[in-house]
């Protein structure tokens, strides 16, 4: 069906340029072909034996020259606006509805320059005749534009309209756009405060208790809960409302992981030395609580005794969309004997199950001194 | 007609949040550290109201409340009439609550 329709298109617009070149020919044999019939007729156009129009001014100079400025400026701000017209139309031909009434205006303006520019020189030059075929050329295309003008006012009214609907409808988009971030906003600010409330009933639970294991336990789990309310908080935070900025994410978690571990008074410093990463939530929530448990497990593990040392974290934007995050501690090292693939201590188990997750890959090593885990993953893996 | 203690040397804390359970544990955290407890209100109007009155060593300002007020024009209202230390209680909060959070000198965030 589509077939017909696509060749009916091309056959119009073949037969509308070819129309158009049959104008420019019928037109130019209307004009030339009075000359070839009438061999007297350019002598005649061009005749000069006539009175210039100075002497009807009686030469004096300044009605003379008073006409002569008068009359160019017209032609020149008419050709000028004709040029503007023409170029418009030439460069937005496609976009620019009734480019052919502009076209219209642009000749009828030529052509009153043109009266113009024979007034003044009829001034000196009585070629009167030419002057008044160049009136009467006038006088056809205004009256043409003139009369073709009133057609074009209802569908230049019912364009007017429709460019105004468009408007509103842009503008009622804009605006349910706005509400829609408006309610995510509010969406992840209520989900972050019901993390935060979830912390507090931790920490509340652990005030209760004597047990330095349980108080432990409650403190981990508050930390966990924790770094997913700061992705919630940093992603209303954020202009773009579905990405945060993990490099600021992990400095503030990395520093309120310290606090809750007594740090910074205990002789741990945390050197940070983050790369810029733009990550979705699907991916910063997972990568969040990885973190968690490799900064904790330093800390906890890392410096017995008040041993003193530096935690660094790193993260790198790799090729391939990849990145790395890295947590390497100057602490003891971890024990010979820990394998991270068959280790059942939860914090392991939850840096497998993430990375897993987000198809990452993930060491750990022991490096002189201390530790250093490394974490790699693609960036956009959210296309799932 | 002031109750506080004037030979205590506690220092003294007023805790403005509308979440009950958060602000119970910034009263926990802060009584052992030391600090005793003015008050803890949910509103911005009410936490205006005992700053100005009981000169606190030091507020804590959630951002969002109860009411048509929020944490940074209360803060505003009550560095108008009282020098007082007062923290936000956010990590990070949409830029312009920030910024006007700035501009009314705040003393920190938490």
């Amino acid at each position: 069906m589509s077939s017909p329709t696509l060749s009916w298109g091309s056959v119009e617009a073949s037969f509308s340029t070819r129309r158009q070149l049959y104008a420019i020919l019928v037109g130019s044999a209307l004009v030339i072909s009075p000359f070839l019939i009438w061999p007297q007729l350019t002598k005649r156009l061009l005749a000069t034996n006539f009175l210039p129009h100075r002497y009807c001014f009686l030469s004096d100079p300044g009605m003379v020259w008073t006409h002569v400025v008068a009359d160019t400026l017209i032609a020149i701000a008419y050709f000028a606006i004709s040029i503007t017209l023409g170029y418009m139309v030439h460069k937005a031909r496609r976009d620019i509805p009734f480019h052919w009434m502009f076209l219209a205006f642009g000749l009828f303006i030529v052509a009153c320059g043109g009266t113009h520019f024979m007034e003044v020189v009829t001034i000196w030059i009585p070629a009167y005749v030419f002057s008044a075929a160049v009136k009467l050329f006038t006088a056809v295309v205004s009256l043409t534009t003139a009369a073709v003008l009133p057609f074009t006012v209802p569908l230049v009214l019912s364009l007017v309209q429709q460019a105004k609907k468009s408007e509103q409808v842009t503008a009622r988009l804009r605006a349910s756009e706005e509400r829609k971030e408006i309610l995510l906003r509010e969406v992840h600010h209520r989900v972050k405060n019901n993390l935060a409330v979830i912390c507090s009933l931790f920490y509340l639970q652990s005030l209760h208790s004597q047990d330095a294991a349980t108080v432990q336990v409650f403190s981990e789990m508050e930390n966990r809960v924790h770094s997913m309310a700061l992705v919630h908080e940093s992603l209303y935070g954020s202009e773009n409302l579905a990405r945060i900025d993990f490099a600021a994410y992990a400095e503030a978690l990395a520093e309120d992981i310290f606090l809750s571990y007594g740090v910074p008074s205990a002789p741990v410093h945390l050197k940070a030395d983050l790369e810029p990463v733009s990550m979705s939530v699907d991916l910063a929530l997972p990568c969040g609580l990885i973190l968690n448990e490799l900064i904790s497990n330093s800390l906890r593990h890392g410096f017995p005794n008040g041993a003193s040392g530096e935690i660094k974290l790193t993260l790198r934007n790799l090729p391939e969309g990849k990145c790395s995050l890295c947590v390497e501690d100057s602490g003891v090292g971890i024990p010979a004997d820990l394998d991270v693939n068959t280790n059942n201590s939860l914090g392991l188990r939850l840096v497998r199950l993430f990375t897993q997750q987000i198809r990452g890959s993930f060491e750990l090593v022991k490096s002189d001194p201390g530790t250093s885990a490394r974490l790699q993953f693609t960036v956009d893996y959210d296309a799932r | 007609m002031m109750h506080a203690d004037l030979t205590s040397r506690e220092p003294r804390a007023l805790i403005v949040e509308d979440e009950a359970l958060i602000a119970e544990e910034l009263r926990e955290r802060l009584l052992r550290l030391g600090f005793s407890i003015i008050a803890t209100v949910d509103s911005a109007e009410e936490g205006v109201a005992i700053a100005t009155r009981e000169r606190p060593d030091l507020v804590l300002m959630d951002i969002r409340l109860r009411g048509e007020k929020d944490g940074v024009e209360a803060a505003r209202e009550i560095r108008q009439q009282v020098d007082v230390p007062i923290v936000y209680l956010t990590a990070y909060s949409d830029r312009l609550t920030v910024d006007r959070a700035k501009q009314t000198e705040h003393d920190g965030f938490i």
